[in-house]
Order: C-alpha cells, then structure tokens, then sequence
C-alpha cells in the first residue's frame, strides 16, 4: 500500500493541503492586535524583555527568534507575527495528516485534515499574533513521531522516530512552554517502546537518546535565553510572573475556584463552542448534531485499543493543566487538543456514515452527502468568523482609535485594565493607569505629569474597582461616552468596552 | 486503609479549594507601578550603550504628555533639545536633557503638594512615592559627586526625604496615631531639595530659576 508511486500520492495530497492551508490563512491575516499578550509579541520583536513583558515569561524564545526573523524582513509587527502563525497554522496540516492516515487510513486522514484546515480556532489562531498555531505544529508533529515510534517493529526504527519526536517537543516547549504536559504521552510511548525490547541494551538506548536530545534542545533555547536576559533576572521574571498568573490575573483555579464552573466552561464555552463550532443558530445546531453523533459512535463503536489509548494520554493530562492553571476565558489554550478531538470526530463520523450506509443501502451516496453537508457547514462558519476578524477591529483598538481622536495625550489620563497594553502599542504617549488598587486621586498623582483635564476609566477598570468594593463618588458623575464592541466568537476576551468621562 | 494514590487527589482538591484566594488587581506588569519617565529614563540609558538612537526617538516620542505639559509650566521646551542631542548622536546631552526632564517631574510634584497644602493625603504620598523613585535615579551620580567633592549630598537628600515623608502626617488607623501634616515643614525641606539637586547637577539651574505657571 505504501510503495514509491503510492508515497508520491499520498505525499501530493498533503501537499495540497498544506498550500490551501497557507493561502486561506495568509489571505485572512489578522491586521490589528487585540489582546494584552499578542501586544507583548509585537512589543518584543524589537527589544526582547522579559522583565518588560516583551514578551511575557517563560518568554517563547523559539516563536520569537522566528518571527524576528521575519520582521527583519517584513519590517512590520504584526505582519511578521501573523505570518509566522499562517505558516505553521498550514505546516501542522503535513504531520496530522500523516498521524491520522498512519492510524485510520487515508479516508480519515483526508477528512480529519479537512476539519483541522476549515476548523473555527485553528484558523483564526493562524492568523493572529499568537505562538498557538507554531507550537501546535510541534507538539502534532512530536504526536506523530511518537505514533510511529509505538507502532514500530525494529528498535533502530523506533529509536529514529523517539529522537525525532523529542526533537520537535523539545522545539515546541520553546514555542510555548504551557504544552508541557505532551511530555506524559512523550514517557507513556518511551516506556511502552522499551516494554516490547527484551535486549536491555536497546531498552537503555530508547530510554537515554530521546531524553537526551529532549534536554539538549531545551538547553539550546534556555541557554540563548538567559545570555540575552542573564539567570537571576530570567529566574526573578519567572517566579514574579507565575506568583501573579497563580494568585492575580491568571485565570486559574485558584482565583476561579469553582470547579463546576470551570469544566462548564472548559467543556461548553472553550472546546464545543469556540473550539468544533458547536452552539446555537443554524449552522451551530447542525455541527453540534454531527459533533455528538461522531462522538457517541467513536464511544460506541471504537475498542479501547492502543491508538485510542494514544490520544486518551494526549488528551487527558493537558485538558487537567488548563482545568487547574491556565485562563479559560481565553479558548485559545485547548488549541493543543484540537487536533485530538478531530480525529476522535472523523473516527466517529466514520463509524456514523458506516451505519447511515447500512440503514440507506451500500449503493446510496449517503457517507459523501453527511460528509459535504458537515464540511460545508463547518466552512460556512468559519469563514464567517475569520472574514469578521478580517474586517473588524478589536473592540479596544476601536477604543484607542476613538481616544485618539477626541482626547489630547497631555490633557488625558486613562484608567483601564487590560486595554492598557493596546495604547502601549497603538497610543504610547497617553498616561494609562491599570493598577485596581489606586484611588482615581491618587493614580493621577502617582502617573501624570501636572493636572488632567480629561479623566476617562473604562467598563473594565470599573469591573474591577467593583470587585475591591469600591464605588465612585458621586461627585466623579461617571457620563457614559461610548460602547465598543467586536464578536465574541472572533476574540472571546474584552469584546465589549465601554469608556466613561469623569468629572477632572 | 486506602492506598495513597487513592487519596492524593482528593488532598489535592481539597487543598486547591481551601486555598487563600487572592483578588484580581489588574493584568500583567500594568500593575507593578512603575512611572513612565523612570522607564524611559532607564531604556535610554541602555539605548545610549547600544547607540540605538532610533529607540530612543521612539522612547521620546512616549513622554510627549510630561514634555508638553513641562513645556507650558516652565516655559522650557525639552522636545526640540532632544531631537537635536539624537541627530547629533550626542549620549551627554540626551542624558542631561533626561534628567532635566526628571527635575521638572521633581519640582512638579513637590508642586502640586504645596498647591494642595497637603490637604489630600493619598495623593500626596503618592507624589512622594514618585519623587523616591526619581531619586533613585539619580542616587549614582549624586553619591559620585560626593565621593569627588568629598560633600554629604546624599545623606542630606535621604534625611530630606524622610523628613518630607513625615511632614505629610498620618492618616492613621481609625483616627489612632493620627498625625497632622505640616506644610510649612514640606515647603522648607523640598526647597532644600530643589536647591541641592541643582547644586549637584549645574544643568538644573535654569529649571530651579524658572515659576511655575499652571493656569
């Protein structure tokens, strides 16, 4: 099955795929910064520093030497970033479809790669200012060799694709060091390689070679890391930076303690919603039709064999990570599992087509119907979100954008959360105070220099001021200006801003 | 007797519940406070090592509201100082041109408190705050220039500024150990501040000259 002419074949596909995945994720770039963290991206292409968030810890050394790399040549911020997240938001198309067609065969790897290609998140994390779309290459990548390092028979073979797979986790770690937790499924399949080995020699070799090419390509990167920035400074920025993700501003479990909660959102708002494109409306109702028959039949259907036991361990120790430690309000960190949820989709939606063919007869055309209305409805969707991102702007780039038009800088202070980091970029010469603690008095004194005439506070630095129990003085007359707003489905975060004038 | 990997996530669980919750004071480094004019400050100096001059441009441009503000309270406009020491590639004059702009912030502060009369307590601590950080900047050269002068510049500028800190009163804790602020002892010892800062750096003497206008 797998002869030179066949490989050609195969390869062709892939090919195609990868070129469709860059051209729709180049065309549909991103053109405006939205969010706190990609700003911290832009802001660190041009002075790399951790301990000005530029970018944030643990710093992404790898998806920021390679986005440099395109600045140097694009000579724009966000340009370099998106292109970054196009290329490997397409790349990632080559190993899934491989893992899957290793796995299932080329049926389900052709549609699982079409669901990856059209699918809601993936695509707009490709053509945003994210290190998403790069590090899920990786991390599908090391998924891949992983796969065949386990279904291998000859230990040289195994040990080619254990080193390989180290290599990518390795480079994905640097990409975003949050996907650590691929490094269970990297030990499960180290340890189920050397259990088939009975030479202890080969069980030693498949044991110490992936570990050591897993540190040494960390080291690479640290190493770059801590010459630019020096140790204790990385290790100070570091323990600052997890203190206040853990007990501030990160989202986690926490400062969101209520479980219950938690998976809700993990489950409903991140994966089924923001993450397949389940939900309300038409075309939402259709994808969830088809999202849950595909898993009820993977459920009912599949064995709990090795490959389902592969993506049980892929899936199950990083989906506990963004339970406990990661921002569910951004759904962009399930990204890592979508891959994993797709193929699980496509071997269901097999499993369905299967029992649709059996009910309708072998001659019916039923699979492919089921299969065009799925992926266009899933297009359709898609498509519509990312051509929004395309023509909108963020709600807090509209929000910097109307400052800027109305307000004198020298005139002007601006009390704001998160909105903040987008004047850094967009507006660095206004005074913006985002620290909940301060008085209005006492952030005009500590931040500006002379007497405001203009005192604006935004709806999420209320959000805020509310949550420390403050209220504002009725002398302060809060006068509504204006709302900003994008669609939530675009950027789930900040997607409705309202700005308020107080009294000078 | 259960076994304990039984039980370790149960204790984990519990242990995460139970947890101190900490509140939200706002995102990411935002919060850490520090003033703009420090930041640029402290860029420019690493700008000037690399001779970066298209950072620092880059970095002026960030402080148009203290240079346009300064400009109408002084009278001295700093702006076009500093576009001339860039595109002469001048580091001495960039730098002096920095700390004249972080005198102005001095005086300014010291300023508003006055203007006040101390009657606003928060924001008057904050100013001060600012104004330990200014210093903190210029603590090198000032400890250099007693070394040099054998002078005891910076003790008296420590001693200064606890004193100032002190004439701002106590707001206290429901009223106990409540102290009344002392404006008058505010306006002798950051004059004496003004003053000494001018006498180590001799390029503050036209800032120290100049009234400030605010209306």
């Amino acid at each position: 099955m797998y002869n030179s002419k066949g490989r050609k074949k195969y390869f062709l596909i892939a090919l195609l795929l990868v070129i469709s995945g860059f051209l729709l994720r180049y065309a549909f770039r991103a053109k405006y910064l939205g969010e706190w963290d990609c700003v911290d991206f832009a802001l660190g292409l041009r002075e790399y520093n951790l301990a000005k968030y530029q970018p944030h810890p643990p710093g992404y050394p790898v998806y920021m030497f390679f986005s440099r790399f395109l600045f140097s040549l694009v000579k724009d911020e966000v340009s370099a970033l998106t292109l970054t997240s196009a290329i490997f938001g397409a790349l990632t198309l080559l190993p899934f479809y491989y893992l899957v067609w290793w796995m299932y065969g080329l049926r389900p790897a052709i549609f699982a790669s079409l669901l990856l290609l059209i699918n809601p998140l993936h695509w707009l994390m490709s053509t945003k200012a994210f290190p998403e779309a790069m590090a899920v290459f990786f991390i599908v990548a090391s998924g891949f060799f992983l796969y065949r390092a386990a279904m291998g028979k000859d230990p040289k073979a195994k040990l080619k694709f254990l080193i390989g797979a180290s290599l990518a986790l390795g480079i994905g770690l640097g990409v975003r060091l949050a996907y650590f937790p691929q490094l269970f499924l990297w030990a499960w399949v180290i340890l189920a390689c050397r259990k088939q080995q009975e030479k202890q020699a080969d069980k030693n070799k498949l044991l110490a070679y992936p570990f050591l090419v897993l540190a040494a390509t960390i080291f690479v990167w640290l190493a770059a890391q801590v010459s630019i920035i020096g140790l204790s400074a990385f290790a100070g920025e570091g323990i600052n930076f997890l203190r206040g993700h853990f007990q501030n501003w990160g989202g986690t479990v926490l400062t969101q303690p209520n479980l219950f909660l938690r998976f809700k959102e993990l489950f409903i708002q991140d994966i089924l919603i923001h993450g397949l494109g389940a939900g309300n409306g038409f075309l939402r109702l259709l994808l969830t039709f088809f999202i849950a028959l595909s898993i009820l039949f993977y459920r009912l259907r599949e064995h709990f064999d090795f490959r389902a036991k592969f993506l049980l361990y892929w899936l199950a120790p990083y989906l506990a990570w963004v339970i406990l430690a990661q921002n569910l309000n951004n759904p962009r960190h399930i990204l890592a599992v979508i891959p994993v949820l797709l193929i699980i989709i496509s071997r269901g939606f097999f499993y369905l087509t299967d029992a649709a063919r059996k009910f309708f007869g072998q001659s019916s055309k039923i699979d492919y119907a089921l299969s065009s209305i799925f992926l266009a409805a899933l297009f359709l969707l898609s498509f519509n979100l990312i051509f929004t991102q395309y023509r909108e702007k963020p709600a807090a780039v509209k929000l910097v954008e109307y400052v800027k038009k109305g307000f004198a800088a020298p005139d002007t202070v601006i009390f704001c959360n998160e909105e903040k980091r987008l004047f850094d970029f967009y507006a660095p010469q206004y005074i913006t105070v985002s620290d909940g603690r301060l008085d209005i008095e006492e952030g005009v004194a500590y931040y500006f220099y002379g007497k405001p005439k203009v005192i604006l506070v935004t709806s999420e630095m209320m959000a805020l001021w509310q949550g420390r129990g403050r209220t504002l003085k009725p002398a302060e007359h809060p006068k509504l200006l204006k709302a900003f707003a994008h669609n939530p489905y675009v950027q789930n975060s900040n997607s409705v801003i309202s700005l308020y004038r107080l009294e000078a | 007797m259960p076994k304990i990997r039984n039980v370790i996530p149960a204790i984990v669980l519990c242990l995460l519940l139970t947890f101190n919750v900490s509140e939200v004071l706002g995102y990411g480094y935002g919060v850490r406070g520090k003033d703009t004019l420090v930041a640029v400050y402290e860029d420019t100096a690493g700008f000037l090592e690399k001779n970066d001059y298209a950072a620092i441009q880059r970095a002026v441009e960030e402080i148009e509201v203290p240079l346009v503000n300064y400009h109408k309270y002084y009278r001295i406009d700093l702006k076009p100082l500093f576009l001339d020491a860039i595109e002469k590639h001048d580091k001495k004059a960039v730098l002096a041109n920095m700390e004249k702009l972080i005198y102005f912030a001095i005086r300014e502060k010291i300023y508003w408190n006055k203007k006040d009369n101390l009657e606003k307590p928060i924001a008057a601590k904050a100013r001060l705050k600012v104004i330990l950080q200014y210093y903190e900047l210029f603590k090198p050269q000032i400890k250099n220039y007693d070394e040099k002068n054998h002078s005891a510049f910076n003790s008296e500028i420590v001693e200064l500024l606890v004193g100032m800190n002190d004439s701002l009163g106590e707001v206290g804790s429901f009223g106990y150990n409540a102290k009344p602020a002392n404006p008058e002892e505010f306006i002798r010892l950051s004059g004496r501040l003004e003053d000494v800062l001018a006498i180590i750096f001799p390029h503050f003497a036209e800032g120290r000259k100049a009234v400030i206008v605010t209306h």
